[in-house]
């Protein structure tokens, strides 16, 4: 997965799934990891696993910040003449709605639509008390993708249209695979850039919330993210794979938010699992 | 989209082991009764990740004939050799198969054209591989 496996661990993930730098690379993702060749057609499918992670880093409350655990992955993708839904794991956001509207050997141009997960709340922690529950934000924009041999790269630029945190989000991706006999790479580093509207409303903190929580105030400014990530794909059976990730991703710019409990400049996790493919 | 499920971690470990030994065990479990057939091969099957990968599987090819004499394993598309064997009337041959497509195989006296018995190393895939469209803008 291209996201920080911490996500799966700790309650940070409702940040950090608005924040990744992945969050708007559903085609990448699953294209480095499917070692598709070249700009194919996309693959509709519907994927089903079950792994466990091992993962580390910032989280909004302190005992959440490391561990270990298991989980299910649920991931899909469909393609109908030009139109694609995607689902899952493969974005970290729950559900990207586009459309294909350009389309070459080696570069492709798609509108897409994507539904971020929600931000804190009370039901986050205690700490969270009397705090506003962050909205989801729905992130409308568009995405060009390009394809040289098997090298991607994917940059996009959405804004949430929903009026929610009236954020900007830019992303540029770049990721390649590699096949060792029938074991399949990839890698991928990217770098994310979000204004500061975006990172007010998801980590900032008002006076008002301050004095209800006791939480210090917190104004969210603009921040730039690397991520990175490694993986091996191994194709067990024609229904059945195996994947393993290795991901680091840092916090600059976002951890200083006074909702964390715990703070680390980087995110890393590992990950492995088995999945079936329908 | 993932869900944790720390507490079933013991259940759900056991789970991955079964799961992974079954696959292990099943790429095994084919057609090695030699004495049923003529020409048997272990695994059939190589499963690659994307349609049009070079598929790898180390394959071990038994085969049994009723006369001792002098034959040959070919490689039938290529014509290619993979062993020969000289006067006995069974063989065995572990070899390393890379292709991206189904390959049949057949025992053959030595020098001789006729079959006397094939097997096919069925490559098959998860992903399949289309080809987008040449370059076009649309609008619905």
């Amino acid at each position: 997965m291209l996201y920080s496996p911490i996500t799966k661990l700790s309650l940070v993930a409702i940040v950090l799934v608005a924040f990744s730098s992945f969050t708007h690379s559903a085609d990448i993702a699953h294209t480095l990891r499917a070692n598709t060749q070249d700009n194919n057609d996309p693959d509709n499918f519907i994927e089903i696993g079950l792994g466990a992670s091992l993962g580390i880093g910032s989280s909004l409350i302190d005992e959440k910040a490391k561990g270990l655990g298991l989980f299910i992955n649920l991931s899909s993708s469909y393609n109908w003449n030009g139109f694609f839904i995607d689902l899952g794991s493969e974005t970290a956001e729950p559900l990207v709605i586009g459309y294909n509207l350009h389309n070459s050997d080696k570069w492709s141009f798609d509108l897409v639509l994507g539904t971020t997960e929600g931000g804190v709340s009370e039901d986050t922690d205690d700490r969270f008390i009397g705090i506003m529950k962050r909205q989801s934000s729905t992130m409308v924009g568009a995405r060009l993708t390009g394809y040289f041999g098997k090298n991607i790269l994917q940059v996009s630029l959405k804004r949430d249209v929903r009026g929610i945190s009236d954020g900007t989000v830019a992303t540029a991706l770049l990721g390649r695979n590699w096949q060792y006999r029938n074991w399949n790479f990839h890698g991928l580093i990217g770098l994310n850039i979000s204004d500061s509207k975006f990172n007010d409303y998801y980590l900032g903190v008002s006076e008002e919330e301050s004095v209800v929580t006791g939480i210090e105030s917190y104004d969210g400014k603009a921040s730039i993210h690397f991520s990175s990530s490694v993986g091996v794909t191994y194709p067990l059976s024609e229904n059945w794979i195996y994947r393993a990730d290795i991901s680091v991703s840092s916090n600059f710019g976002q951890n200083d938010s006074t909702l964390f409990e715990k703070r680390r400049n980087f995110d890393s996790g590992i990950s492995t699992s088995i999945n079936y493919v329908f | 989209m993932k869900l944790t499920y720390q507490k079933y971690l013991p259940i759900l470990s056991f789970s991955l082991c079964v799961t992974v030994c079954l696959f292990t065990g099943s790429t095994h479990a084919q057609g090695n009764n030699v004495k049923d057939s003529e020409l048997v091969g272990i695994p059939l099957r190589c499963v690659a990740l994307r349609q049009g990968q070079v598929c790898y599987q180390e394959v071990i090819i038994k085969w049994h004939q009723a006369e001792m004499g002098n034959y040959c394993l070919v490689e039938l598309s290529s014509l290619n050799n993979i062993k020969c064997w000289s006067q006995v009337n069974t063989g065995e041959v572990n070899f390393d198969f890379q292709s991206d497509t189904s390959l049949t195989y057949g025992i053959r006296k030595k020098d001789e054209q006729i079959n006397l018995s094939t097997i096919t190393i069925t490559v098959s895939w998860v992903f399949q591989s289309s080809k987008r469209p040449k370059a076009s803008w649309k609008l619905f």
